[in-house]
């Protein structure tokens, strides 16, 4: 029987696109997962840190000199670490932000932000700042939200309709800046 | 058109931290009180924005964030005025949610009616 040519090479083609596809899917998803978890641990660690801060007594409960000095440096320790868990996610997620659908990006940054300002929020490195326990449980409420909405959103931009709306989206944002390119703005 | 920018890192401080000015050097409250509300004025009286850049900036803590520019609120500042006449920009990917954060925080602060009245 006579090769079809045309056939086996529209075949071989759509052989080769159908494995680049999958592999670059599969790329995709390994990276992502890396960086998901990356940022699920330091979101871990920033929520048992900001919890323990909440929940120290406050300075003005020391009366005994070396435990006011104990006491601030455990304090401007957790602060500081605390403040810089939270550059570390803002930077994580801003890393990744653009792989999400256009939809979920603004509803995980309101999460972050959320967590944010229970995190370091009200009387945040206040020399007055009492024990807080209402603020210590919004902390876990707030990182609780925060995964869950992560979480959903990769699931769903990781999805083949999910993938297929993130490279539409991508093509759009390409044919946008090439018109706005040629039209010199 | 007139306006104003102001760099907290360069204009203020790297490292805003605490709410009032008991908390330390570089607080919400003299930033609003010094630096910002002035700016605020000025563009109000003859028109133009504010401009915030925020790069450079080692963290910014939320309580920071609120007193300083939710504080203008509760100062006796419109906030629709405010949202108006203030602009947020950053370069730096880190600190890309901020702006949102910001006005997030002039949008819930409620007026200090105790002033106002």
């Amino acid at each position: 029987m006579p090769a079809d040519i045309p056939q086996l090479a529209a075949g071989a083609v759509l052989g080769f696109a159908s494995t680049g596809i999958i592999r670059w899917w599969q790329y995709r998803r390994d990276l992502w997962t890396s960086e998901v978890e990356r940022f699920t641990d330091l979101l871990e660690a920033a929520t048992e840190s900001a919890t323990e801060y909440w929940l120290k007594s406050p300075l003005t409960s020391k009366t005994d000199q070396s435990e006011i000095e104990e006491h601030t440096f455990d304090l401007d320790m957790l602060e500081i670490k605390i403040l810089g868990m939270q550059s570390r996610l803002d930077g994580l997620l801003a890393c990744f932000i653009g792989q999400l659908l256009f939809q979920r990006r603004n509803s995980i940054t309101v999460k972050l932000n959320d967590f944010s300002s229970a995190m370091t929020g009200g009387e945040f490195q206040s020399k007055n700042r009492n024990s807080d326990v209402n603020t210590a449980r919004s902390i876990q409420a707030a990182s609780a939200e925060l995964l869950i909405e992560l979480r959903l959103s990769v699931k769903s931009s990781l999805s083949p309709v999910g993938t297929i709306i993130y490279l539409l989206e991508r093509l759009g944002f390409f044919v946008r800046s090439s018109v706005k390119g040629i039209l010199g703005q | 058109m007139a306006g104003a920018t102001i760099s907290i890192a360069r204009n203020f401080s790297r490292y805003p931290s605490g709410r009032f000015r008991s908390d330390g050097p570089h607080n919400g409250q003299k930033f609003r009180e010094e630096v910002l509300a002035p700016a605020m004025r000025e563009v109000l009286r003859k028109s133009g924005k504010v401009t915030i850049i925020l790069d450079d900036v080692a963290g910014l803590p939320a309580s920071f964030l609120e007193e300083a520019f939710g504080g203008l609120v509760r100062s006796g500042f419109d906030k629709n005025e405010i949202l108006s006449h203030l602009n947020i920009e950053t370069s730096q990917l880190r600190l890309q949610r901020y702006p949102s954060q910001i006005l997030a925080a002039i949008e819930k602060a409620l007026p200090d009616l105790a002033r106002a009245g």
